[in-house]
């Protein structure tokens, strides 16, 4: 069994929009370590949600994953059939939505949403009547407990607007967990949630990852969630990976001028009284994309060498990024 | 003198009974969303005010502007009652007080031109002569806050996020305001833009002598700008101070654990922080005593039962608990 | 995941009124119920030009005369002739000014009272709202074509008299589409920032709201169009419309009854007629549906 659990190469997803054809994700490579968690940080627009729903197979029409190889565990996921990759979700792969209220069903209690989950996937049960029901039950209450749900037994028989928007994420990362994956994609987990419970869900999930032993990929736009938890990080910028590497190391000194503006940008009481340097301009039109540097149009270090095609480079032991300054830094 | 004055300003909704429910004596439901607020605005600062979802702290910003009408209380700006006012004393008062959305998408008529958001203002309060006159003066503002001349007479959805806010900076501030209300104006937008909203809210104050009263959730951004802070929960202010005192020697427990809540990028790695046991109470429901003991680390039986008054603790620093001459603190590293 | 994170912002060049038009006419069906619709209200406007011959001259020698391509028919009076001897195509095609001047003329005026009366109902809330939503209750507990015979019975037939039995009710569909409409976008920030910069209710009604729910209104207003039509022709079969000898459909459809056996084409072809058109109606107003309401666009 070796270390690397998920490892995407050269991932290009493309939308056909009636505009023209926006490449959403283009020549992004992730590799996810066994038991690590991996922060993946963009605004809107970066390709990071897309990237994961391409892992997922979950790309929705007009989408589709263009070119690339999608590893996971050793097996290639692109080559699998529906059938298969439905058997892999869930089971292998879990993921989390940032909006609890509407990935939940309403119509559906939440016990009865998590046996769903148990009797698609879970073949350790027996095989059927008041045993099998009893054992799903059991592993639903459990669940509950595992994320912090008090009084599982009668909330179970509840739907999902009886609860709150934090007790909501809860619930889908029960549901997420319940099959016990191997890995755990938390798209935007704390977005829509407050700032104290947004604490109480991200130590949940750092929690249960050291306890479940699983990799977290944790999508956010919030560096400092990043900061906190993960630890690696990859920057996407435009579609694209621009910087990667060991979290501290990206954010105590990052090497793409783009983390860096980012990191610039960021209101903080520490800077008080000191004008805020934001990155101006706007993320590029995916579309009709001329082959250059993504980031030249609002990067302050631009040189006309910017104006060729960037590809990664290495900044150092396990670090990564998408800039031509970075040799000359270090030559 | 302060330029805005509020007291004991209150906003409290009534539940509907139907007339079965009236006859048959089921009790009204009053979710009181602003309760009992005494705060001042000085001239030239940014007050911050902060809390969580459903603290009432929008209601907040609505009813000094009367948008939504205050159940009681007073609000006076610049020495005239604006609860007070009629019809045309308001509509004259809205010159001068004006404010901008958090939404950059729902807060612009996506029927209308740019010209025509930005130039709404000059035309209900008659301040241009003529049409070429507004437009002028839509030009300048518009340029002023980052939009090109060419793009005047294009409508809201060929913009982008950071851009339509800037429409509304824009669309508030064409009839020189003295004061804004800017409610959580960059919370719907990216990193990187609400960085450019912040500058330009901040370039914007100094040039036009400007007064915020800056709503959000955000304690980074509130450290980043305001002068100073208030802190709702539940309808209640439960601190205020200067924002030094407030980041440095938080004394509400509320307070602290907002703080320690805040994921931060200068602070790699997981620290011990302040852990809140469940949500916000119910605001038709809310708990009796002190509104926070139901979450509150530090509740004793007094909580339960009496609502703390508010008592000063520091220059111009003031919080609402029961425990405040205990000097206890939650933060870990911070002197007790 | 969704698409907002990939679509760039600003490439919506095209307005979203063209973007639906095309919408419509990418819909071949509905565009070609709307070439139909069109051709009828040509043919209304007209009438004096294309009509063969003049619609309220009697001939009794061509009384029930059969259609042309019939035995004993003339290939002039292409549909036959009445039992007045009048040519059946001329008064369907005068027929046509009819049923459309008064749908259009009941659909206008109900859509305008209805506007007024949703946008004050939805918009100020308050005592306006419960009286206008009981009025509208009410109303919409009548049957509606009992009403128009009791009201028609008042007032007495004639064409003005029509259009008012028929609009006394109509206005209160629009009426119900626009206050659900405002009661969902006076929350909306917009409306707030136009309160908030000093806009009186008149403006914010008229030129905040009303310009953004109009596209459902007149959705529904065509729908309820072919509606009307069916009502006049209903209330000229049963002799409360439009007063002889003016060409309607519905009274012709009546005239034709004592004779369905031996002359079946004086009911039918007028017949025919509002079925065409009600039929056209529905669907390029379907289609219009389709491509102008948002929520109907998947």
């Amino acid at each position: 069994m070796t270390q690397t659990l998920l490892d995407v190469r050269g991932l290009r997803t493309v939308f056909e929009t009636r505009a023209g054809r926006v490449c959403a994700v283009d020549g992004v490579d992730v590799t996810v370590q066994r038991g690590e968690c991996l922060g993946v940080v963009g605004e809107s627009g970066s390709g990071k949600s897309v990237t994961f729903s391409s892992v997922m197979g979950l790309v929705k029409s007009p989408g589709r994953v263009d070119e690339g190889t999608i590893s996971f565990d050793g097996r290639d996921l692109r080559a699998l059939s529906p059938a298969e990759m439905r058997a892999v979700r869930g089971r292998d792969i879990a993921m989390t939505m940032q909006d609890a209220l509407t990935a939940l069903n309403p119509a559906l209690t939440v016990g009865e949403q998590i046996a769903e989950v148990l009797e698609a996937h879970d073949e350790t049960l027996p095989p059927r009547g008041a045993a099998r029901r009893a054992a799903i039950r059991a592993k639903s209450v459990e669940m509950l407990g595992l994320v912090g749900i008090p009084s599982a037994e009668n909330r179970l028989r509840q739907y999902p607007h009886e609860f709150s928007g934090g007790m909501r994420q809860r619930i889908m990362i029960a549901i997420a967990l319940a099959c016990r994956p191997k890995l755990l994609i938390a798209d935007e987990p704390t977005t829509a949630l407050d700032v104290t419970i947004q604490a109480q869900v991200l130590e949940l999930i750092s929690d249960i990852r050291a306890r479940l032993g699983m990799s977290v990929v944790l999508i956010t736009h919030d560096l400092g969630v990043v900061a906190e938890h993960c630890d690696r990080v990859m920057v996407m910028y435009a579609g694209q990976v621009v910087e990667e590497g060991p979290t501290a190391q990206v954010i105590g000194d990052p090497q793409h001028p783009y983390t860096q503006g980012l990191l610039a940008s960021i209101p903080r009481p520490g800077l008080r009284g000191q004008p805020i340097r934001p990155i101006e301009g706007q993320v590029p039109d995916l579309i009709g994309l001329a082959p250059q540097c993504r980031f030249y149009s609002r990067c302050t270090r631009r040189t006309d060498a910017c104006l060729a095609p960037v590809e990664m480079r290495a900044a150092g032991p396990n670090r990564r990024a998408r800039c031509i300054l970075i040799e000359e830094d270090r030559a | 003198m302060s330029l805005l004055t509020v007291e004991n300003l209150s906003k409290h909704y009534e539940g509907r009974r139907s007339l079965v429910e009236r006859l048959t004596g089921v009790p009204q439901t009053v979710v009181r969303a602003v309760n009992g607020i005494d705060l001042t605005v000085e001239k030239g600062e940014i007050l911050g005010l902060i809390g969580e979802s459903g603290c009432g702290k929008s209601t907040l910003g609505r009813a000094i502007l009367r948008l939504h009408e205050p159940t009681t209380g007073k609000v006076t700006f610049d020495g005239t009652d604006v609860t007070a006012l009629d019809a045309a004393g308001l509509k004259a008062m809205r010159r001068r007080m004006q404010i901008i959305f958090q939404d950059p998408y729902a807060s612009l008529n996506p029927r209308r031109t740019v010209a025509q958001i930005v130039g709404l203002p000059l035309k209900l309060h008659g301040l241009a002569q003529t049409d070429d006159e507004a437009r002028a003066i839509v030009a300048r503002i518009c340029e002023r806050v980052g939009l090109k001349a060419n793009q005047l007479d294009r409508y809201p959805h060929q913009f982008s996020g950071g851009q339509r806010q800037r429409i509304g900076i824009a669309r508030a501030l064409v009839s020189n305001p003295e004061f804004i209300v800017c409610d959580e104006p960059v919370s719907a937008l990216d990193v990187s833009i609400q960085a450019q909203i912040i500058a330009l809210l901040l370039e914007l104050k100094r040039e036009m002598g400007l007064t915020y009263l800056f709503i959000s959730h955000d304690i980074s951004v509130i450290g980043y700008l305001a002068d100073r802070v208030a802190v709702m929960y539940l309808g209640e202010i439960v601190e205020m101070g200067p924002v030094e005192a407030i980041l440095a020697n938080p004394r509400h427990p509320y307070t602290q654990s907002l703080m320690s809540a805040v994921p931060e990028v200068d602070h790699a790695g997981r620290r011990a922080r302040v852990r809140l046991a469940g949500d916000l109470p119910s605001p038709l429901n809310p708990p009796a005593g002190c509104k926070f003991h139901t979450r509150c680390p530090l509740a004793v039986e007094a909580c339960r039962s009496r609502a703390p008054v508010t008592e000063t603790v520091g220059p111009g620093h003031s919080a609402a608990c029961h425990r405040l001459a205990e000097n206890l603190s939650l933060l870990e590293g911070t002197p007790a | 995941m969704s698409l907002t994170e990939t679509t760039p912002q600003t490439h919506a060049a095209d307005s979203l009124f063209r973007r639906n038009l095309a919408m419509f006419a990418a819909n071949r069906l509905a565009m070609a119920s709307a070439v139909v619709v069109v051709l009828f209200v040509v043919m209304a406007i007209f009438a004096p030009w294309i009509a063969p011959h003049d619609p309220n001259e009697t001939d009794l020698f061509r009384r029930l005369q059969p259609p042309g391509w019939a035995p004993g028919g003339e290939w002039a009076y292409l549909l036959g002739c009445d039992a007045l001897g009048r040519d059946i195509l001329s008064r369907i095609i005068y027929g046509a000014r009819i049923s459309i001047f008064i749908g259009l003329a009941v659909i206008v005026v109900a859509t305008m009272i209805g506007i007024l009366a949703g946008l004050a109902s939805g918009y100020l809330r308050g005592w306006v709202d419960v009286v206008i939503s009981r009025i509208v209750d009410i109303l919409l507990g009548f049957p509606y074509l009992i009403f128009a015979i009791g009201l028609m019975a008042m007032m007495g037939p004639g064409l003005w008299n029509i259009i008012l039995a028929l609009a006394y009710k109509e206005w209160v569909i629009p009426a119900r589409v626009v206050r659900g409409e405002t009661l969902a976008t006076r929350e909306l920030e917009y409306v707030e920032a136009a309160r908030a910069l000093g806009a009186s209710r008149w403006h914010i009604m008229l030129r905040e709201i009303l310009p953004n729910i109009l596209s459902p209104v007149i959705v529904v207003s065509t729908i309820r169009m072919a509606h009307v039509i069916i009502l006049e022709a209903s209330l000229s079969f049963l002799g409360l419309g439009v007063q002889p000898p003016t060409a309607s459909w519905g009274s012709m459809v009546a005239d034709g009854r004592a004779f369905i056996l031996e002359a079946w084409w004086v009911s039918t072809f007028p017949g025919l007629a509002i079925l065409l058109l009600v039929l056209a109606i529905n669907v390029a107003s379907q289609g219009l549906r389709d491509a102008f309401d948002p929520r109907f666009a998947e």
